[in-house]
């Protein structure tokens, strides 16, 4: 299972007078929900559009496994309104299998998947937008392809069409390579087993999440609340110990996040260096890094460059 | 190709034909051309089949092929403008079928949709067959020349609507366009220049139809509409092409 299915290599595009993708390369293996994130605007869609074909770059390499089919759902479903459900699947399937068929699951089946067989005789105008959306996913299935890649398959959509996509998409991961592009960090968390982070057009960071999380968390995050520590006493302490403090609140109680450089624990020569210095710990809690928390430390550097 | 071409024809036939737009035009045209041919036909007052000719005839196809300038891109306006607004062109482009394919499609449908439509006052000249009148080849070459002047507005009009996302922008760019071909016949005959007229003259649509309505057949007319038609065509794939860029 560890074969690439999607493999980019320095790819760049421009627009007129505009930047978009400046070199980037990264894989999807194969059988793995992968995800792309990115603040709007990053990127992504553009990424999307050159590895399906619709947009071409104007240098680097994309390889795509061999003979493999890509169902792709835009960021919106591209749909007939005015075609009813099942005879928009069926213009699809007959669309994309003109030259041969390429089997797969019978439209029923799709639309039992993606729920859908209550409202095939409805006309896709009348539709709520999760439901437009699940006919747009189920239209990426109809040929049968190895992978599928969504842009943004659960933007605007309410709190349970949300819930039913991302179970859809988990379900479709048994069989399919899926690339997901989403700016919700919580949603990456939930799903992907691998991402891949872009911001202005650069790949910030790539690979399985819980490599990633390793690689930038370093060794540890601490939040620290203390009774007396002064900014002279942080100060001292950033400078004897391998930390790096963030998000520091002073007062009575002061609090701080703590990032260690080193791998080891360093829990206890913090706690014994602010007792040293008269400080009473409150707390030392230790923080396990999220996506979200990913995302944070690898776009902190850029937008610092920014001056954000 | 073929089977893509043919698949795409009925595609687009059913969606114009379950749209009301069809409909709402095809109903203003016939009963547009109905008055206009029943205003000549009350207005001549002596029927030969000279006067026949100059004022039934000519004027009402004169009067169907300006109307037809205004119809035409009406039908061809959301052609692609909309598949750019609803993405669908992508998921076209998806597919194994080639540009070329999806705008022979889509020119094919059209014309078949204003076949039907412009087939609607084929009863024109058989009343006038009941009267008498017998010069059916000049029926025949009019309406040649209506069913030219027709593909070659249907090409203009995909070209202008693949380049917007707005329908009202596409149409109205096709009627820059067709107009400005118009008013080259205009232009011709004030340029004090002889060549220059005369190459000015060439480019207009007026002045080779106006040879079929007369009831001649020249190659360099059909070499016209058939030249024309396939710089359109040219246009339509660059513009859609370009989209991948």
């Amino acid at each position: 299972m560890s074969s690439i299915a999607i493999e980019l290599d320095q790819v760049v595009k421009e627009y007129p007078g505009r930047l978009a993708l400046k070199g980037i390369s990264f894989q999807v293996k194969k059988g793995r929900i992968h995800g792309f994130l990115g603040p709007n605007g990053a990127g992504k869609s553009t990424t999307m559009k050159i590895i399906t074909g619709l947009l071409r770059a104007n240098s680097g390499n994309v390889s795509i496994i061999e003979g493999e089919r890509i169902g792709f759902l835009p960021e919106n479903p591209p749909l007939y309104m005015n075609m009813k459900v099942e005879g928009y699947l069926q213009y699809v399937k007959n669309l994309y299998s003109l030259d041969k068929d390429h089997g797969g699951d019978s439209l029923e089946v799709i639309m039992k998947k993606c729920g859908l067989l209550d409202v095939k005789e409805r006309l896709i105008r009348n539709l709520s937008k999760g439901y437009k959306q699940r006919v747009g996913i189920a239209s990426t299935l109809v040929h049968n392809p190895e992978i599928i890649i969504l842009d943004e398959p659960t933007v605007g959509l309410d709190p349970k069409a949300i819930l039913e996509i991302r179970d859809l998409i988990k379900e479709l991961s048994r069989n399919h390579t899926i690339l997901l592009s989403t700016h919700q960090l919580y949603e990456a968390n939930l799903l992907c087993e691998d991402i891949t982070i872009i911001n202005k057009g650069e790949i910030l960071t790539t690979g399985e999440v819980s490599q990633i999380r390793e690689k930038i968390s370093g060794g540890q995050r601490l939040y620290v609340e203390v009774e007396g520590a002064r900014s002279e006493i942080l100060e001292k302490m950033v400078q004897e110990l391998p930390i790096e403090l963030r998000d520091q609140v002073l007062g009575d109680i002061s609090s701080f996040k703590v990032l260690s450089k080193e791998a080891h624990d360093i829990r206890s020569r913090l706690s014994s260096f602010l007792a040293k210095e008269g400080c009473i710990v409150l707390s030392l809690k230790e923080e396990t890094m999220d996506l979200e928390g990913i995302f944070k430390e690898v776009t902190f550097g850029v937008q610092d460059a920014q001056g954000n | 190709m073929l089977k893509g071409i043919n698949f795409l024809v009925m595609k687009e036939l059913k969606d114009y034909f379950s749209s009301p737009l069809v409909y709402v035009l095809a109903s203003l045209f016939s009963g547009i051309m109905g008055l206009i041919f029943y205003n000549y036909l009350i207005s001549s007052n002596e029927i030969t089949n000279l006067s026949i000719i100059d004022t039934i005839l000519l004027p009402t196809f004169g009067a169907m092929n300006f109307l037809l300038m205004f119809i035409v891109p009406l039908l061809t306006m959301g052609q692609f403008s909309e598949e750019k607004k609803n993405q669908t062109l992508d998921l076209i482009m998806m597919s194994n079928l080639k540009p070329s394919a999806v705008i022979v499609g889509k020119f094919l449908s059209t014309f078949i949709v204003v076949f039907f439509l412009v087939a609607l006052t084929f009863i024109f000249p058989i009343i006038l067959g009941l009267s008498g009148f017998s010069d059916w080849g000049l029926v025949f070459t009019n309406y040649l020349a209506i069913y030219l002047s027709v593909m070659a507005y249907i090409s203009v009009g995909l070209f202008a609507s693949t380049l917007t996302e707005n329908q009202i922008i596409s149409v109205v760019v096709t009627f820059c366009i067709l107009f400005a071909l118009l008013l080259l016949v205009n232009m011709a005959q004030v340029t004090d220049n002889y060549i220059v007229g005369l190459i000015i003259q060439y480019f207009s649509i007026g002045f080779h139809h106006a040879h079929f309505s007369r009831g001649q057949l020249v190659s360099f007319n059909f070499i016209y509409y058939f030249s024309f038609v396939g710089f359109f065509f040219f246009l339509t794939h660059k513009s859609v092409e370009a989209r991948r860029w």
